[in-house]
């Protein structure tokens, strides 16, 4: 696969109205774009619908990218954007900013099992990935997307930064109240479980 | 600061994990998880949760038929 060098010359050659040269590109970025379309949006549709929309936005906008960032990151910011724009047009009960705000001060009100140690060779591994993806899917959008970008995709915070046009600060902050949301999640459901497993 | 208390605990537990925070810090929270169960068992949930969300979704492959009508929709749109 091309590194970073053979990124660029493709980028030029794009730019120079070479749709082959872009093909290149789509064939080294689609797994990572149509798949953070998956995690934001959750439906195959909307997520092939994104990567139709982010790709010919990009070729379009190709003159404007000046390499600052990979080209991938750019396309992320892209693809971001325009699953923002669905994503706040969804119907289904979030939780709202300032309850996120407040996990924090009462998390210590409630003892604190370490349901880690629970016998995961009892848990349903398929319940539990439901749990975890409705928990993910009442976050915010814009805490949903960090925090898809942050701890799902992996991807540093100076970039996640980059990508949504907010501060590296932002990015720890929603990073942070989103694991202590999704934590809280858990911790139900491992709660209630443990009486059942028994 | 030379002690915490588990509230500020909480707030540094992210910047813990993504190690973020520097060695002096570090220290001193990593002798705070030794007195307190509390806070210990905060930062192995936290650290599992994030584990799991990774596993939650399952990477696919693109669909052929996607890509071929991005590639389409490009060579029609832009075809010299
Ligand atoms: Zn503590």
């Amino acid at each position: 696969m091309a590194g970073r060098n053979g990124e660029a010359l493709l980028v030029e050659k794009a730019k120079n109205g070479d749709t082959k040269a872009f093909e290149d590109l789509i064939k080294m970025t689609r797994g990572k774009i149509y798949n953070l379309g998956l995690r934001l949006l959750r439906n195959k549709d909307d997520a092939a619908d994104i990567m139709q929309e982010t790709y010919i936005s990009a070729y379009k906008n190709l003159p404007k990218f000046k390499g600052n960032s990979s080209f991938s990151t750019w396309l992320y910011r892209i693809a971001t954007n325009f699953a923002l724009m669905r994503m706040r047009k969804e119907e289904g009960k979030k939780i709202s900013e300032e309850q996120l705000k407040e996990l924090s001060s009462h998390i210590y009100n409630t003892a604190i099992a370490d349901w880690t140690l629970s016998p995961t060779t009892y848990l349903k591994q398929q319940e539990l990935r439901e749990i975890m993806e409705k928990a993910i899917a009442s976050l915010p959008p814009k805490y949903r997307a960090v925090f898809i970008l942050r701890d799902i995709e992996g991807i540093p915070i100076a970039e996640v930064s980059n990508i949504l046009s907010i501060s590296a600060s932002a990015v720890k902050t929603r990073t942070h109240r989103s694991r202590l949301y999704l934590r809280e999640k858990l911790s139900e459901y491992f709660n209630n479980s443990g009486e059942r497993v028994r | 600061m030379d002690r915490f208390d588990c509230e500020d605990i909480l707030e540094l537990l992210s910047g813990y994990i993504d190690d973020e925070i520097d060695s002096v810090m570090k220290q001193l929270l990593e002798q705070h998880f030794k007195e307190c169960e509390q806070c210990l068992s905060l930062l192995h949930s936290l650290e599992k949760t994030i584990a799991l969300s990774k596993e939650a979704h399952r990477r696919r492959t693109v669909p052929k038929k996607v890509v071929n009508r991005i590639y389409y929709e490009i060579r029609i749109r832009y075809k010299r």
